[in-house]
């Protein structure tokens, strides 16, 4: 319920918006919130859309209840995505299926690697992971976005870009013309993993408990240390999955700037659902629409397609206030 | 100019906007909420100077309604987790994700386009005083900076003088340290922890102010990672105005001589850039200054997020 406000001033925003500079209002409007669903096709793209997103919340959301913020999903994401792309490129004779499931476990290695030094720094050193976490992932961007423009650019492309897979190790579509894969089938999967820990499992109890209080929970002899590193890794390796779905999803090819801000939305995703897995997919899907919606709307009736970002912020402003007080001592301060 | 006078000419011009941001952020570190809007705030004040500046044909106007602008958007941050008990981290998030999607739309408005837009009203001209620039070094290093540049050392002079030396400075310390203090004081704490996010707010604009002042354009995105340095210089600095001065030096340095080495020796521009991201990375891997059995106010709030 905390979350519809944070929805309402999205879809407000977005309406106001349309309303003052749209030249045909009305087209707008039937662009930007009704197009999506009455063409098969952009839904079920719609659906392919929020998968990656909701894997990049999940972990976004682990990290969370460990009492951390994951800030670096975007460097995380992309070296996953770009990982899997170089790993195929250089194993071109592998098995379809077999180079496919190799190739997302090698960008969830890669991204669960550019979060190893942040966790590292959080076990051995007490570190905070939200400054560490941001940095070491705008560099990994930095240094990418070199390698995808340099050593790695396929010089036949305009794009600037990777080389493109064997199309064996592409995702599969499943209903052309739509982009919809096995990706939100997989995102499914991992949120009733996720549900089934963190609300029905022992370690996901202590972690919750770690995340509120660390002292006490080491004071009771948790292991703490564990649950100092494991969150993050996690979150990592999920955003790397994530990038290497977009990665060979869509271009079979890493583009550059192929997550085109995926890691922040995931933290979105994560608030606007309380960090509560069972509600994340739908937050997703939610996301999903506002950006098929300012597509749609740009594409169709001429608005800006920003009105999307900053409907999307409008939610990241509303999505952790509480617009009715708890009582004292309950949850609050 | 020998190099080493082009070097530490553009090091100070280079620091300055991230000094004036992290002065900002420090008024918001010492009341217990680190604003990381900075990023934002900096893009928020340079568009609100630069639209307001081109329509007004004022400068002194552009940077009134840039200070207004950001001091407003850090204001709506401080509000929303004050008076929602949202998490304050999230909304200075929100701020930043805010700003770059509505300066998009600003821009395709104001200006027609969302590219870059040359203003040559705004392009801060290099002083020439005579017979001072012509001290060796110092000359080139002191008295041949933008206009621009002496408007940013006299804030930045101002705003530590303000945090170490005055009434407010001590109120806002003393909001972090000891709230209670400042109620028997007859002080509200509330109150000083908007005029820290405001201040935050105003330090950001005259680092936009800067930054389109002296390429004399509208550039998007155009703090270009500097509010997230700005972030590590107050970590980096110790929080204290001297330390985040030469923290901000430092990195003033050090992006100058990348820019030098870009130009000489064409090396590929995004790993010129990911260096200094990777040396702040190093230095906040290794701080080791905070240790987590001390829960800081700041993480408090992290904590307190919902789930």
């Amino acid at each position: 319920m905390n979350a519809l406000p944070a929805l309402g001033a999205a879809l407000a925003a977005a309406a106001l918006y349309i309303l003052a500079a749209a030249e045909d209002p009305a087209a707008a409007f039937r662009a930007f919130f009704v197009s999506p669903f009455t063409r098969p096709a952009v839904l079920l793209s719609l659906v392919e859309q929020a998968a990656a997103p909701c894997l990049c919340a999940l972990g976004t959301a682990l990290v969370f209840r460990s009492g951390d913020f994951n800030l670096g999903g975007e460097g995380q994401a992309y070296a996953g995505g770009m990982a899997a792309v170089l790993f195929l490129l250089a194993l071109p004779g592998l098995p379809g299926a077999v180079g496919l499931s190799a190739g997302l476990a090698v960008g969830a290695a890669a991204g669960a690697l550019v979060g190893l030094p942040s966790s590292l720094s959080r076990r051995w050193r007490g570190e905070d992971v939200l400054l560490s976490t941001f940095l070491v992932s705008q560099t990994v961007v930095l240094i990418l976005d070199w390698a995808v423009a340099g050593p790695f650019r396929d010089p036949a492309s305009n794009l600037i870009a990777t080389p493109v897979v064997s199309g064996a190790f592409r995702l599969p579509r499943l209903f052309p013309p739509s982009s919809l894969s096995p990706a939100p089938l997989l995102a499914l999967a991992a949120v009733f993993c996720f549900d089934r820990f963190l609300r029905g499992s022992r370690r996901g109890m202590e972690l919750a408990l770690y995340g509120r209080n660390p002292v006490f929970a080491a004071s009771i002899g948790f292991r703490v240390s564990a649950y100092a590193f494991w969150p993050l890794m996690v979150s990592g390796a999920l955003n790397g999955l994530a990038g290497a779905l977009l990665s060979l999803g869509a271009n079979g090819r890493a583009v550059r700037g192929l997550t085109g801000g995926i890691g922040w939305n995931g933290i979105s995703i994560a608030l606007l659902a309380g960090n509560d897995p069972r509600w994340i997919l739908p937050a997703a899907l939610f996301f999903s629409w506002l950006e098929t919606g300012s597509r749609q709307a740009s594409i169709l009736a001429g608005i800006s397609i920003d009105v999307g970002t900053v409907a999307k912020a409008l939610v990241l402003l509303l999505a952790t206030a509480r617009f009715v007080r708890r009582p004292r001592g309950e949850g609050g301060r | 100019m020998t190099f080493l006078e082009i070097l530490l000419s553009d090091a100070l011009a280079i620091a300055l906007p991230i000094l004036i941001a992290a002065l900002g952020g420090l008024f918001t570190e010492a009341v217990g909420t680190l604003n990381v809007a900075l990023e934002g705030l900096i893009v928020a004040g340079a568009f609100s100077f630069a639209a307001v500046a081109d329509a007004t044909g004022s400068v002194l106007l552009g940077a009134a309604a840039a200070v207004a602008c950001s001091a407003g958007l850090a204001l709506l941050a401080a509000v929303a987790a004050d008076r929602l008990s949202a998490n304050a981290f999230v909304t200075a998030l929100a701020v930043n994700l805010l700003v770059a999607g509505a300066a998009g739309i600003a821009s395709e408005h104001v200006f027609g386009t969302k590219g870059v837009v040359p203003l040559d009203a705004i392009l801060s001209t290099r002083m020439d005083p005579g017979f001072l620039a012509r001290i060796p070094l110092l000359g080139a290093v002191l008295f041949r900076q933008r206009g621009v540049t002496y408007l940013l050392a006299g804030a930045c002079l101002a705003a530590g003088v303000g945090y170490s030396a005055t009434p407010f400075g001590l109120r806002v310390r003393a909001a972090g340290m000891k709230e209670g203090a400042l109620r028997i004081a007859g002080v509200d704490p509330r109150a000083v922890r908007y005029g820290a996010f405001a201040a935050s707010g105003a330090a950001c604009a005259l680092a936009g102010v800067a930054l389109a002042g002296s390429v004399g354009a509208w550039v998007p995105n155009i703090a270009a990672g500097r509010g997230w340095i700005a972030l590590v210089v107050v970590y980096l600095g110790r929080k204290r105005p001297a330390g985040l001065a030469l923290a901000s030096l430092g990195f003033g340095l050090l992006f100058a001589l990348s820019n030098s080495a870009q130009a000489s020796l064409s090396l590929p521009p995004e790993l010129v850039l990911a260096l200094p991201y990777g040396a702040t990375a190093v230095a906040a891997l290794l701080r080791g200054a905070s240790g987590r059995d001390v829960p800081r106010r700041k993480r408090d709030g992290a904590r307190r997020s919902p789930g």
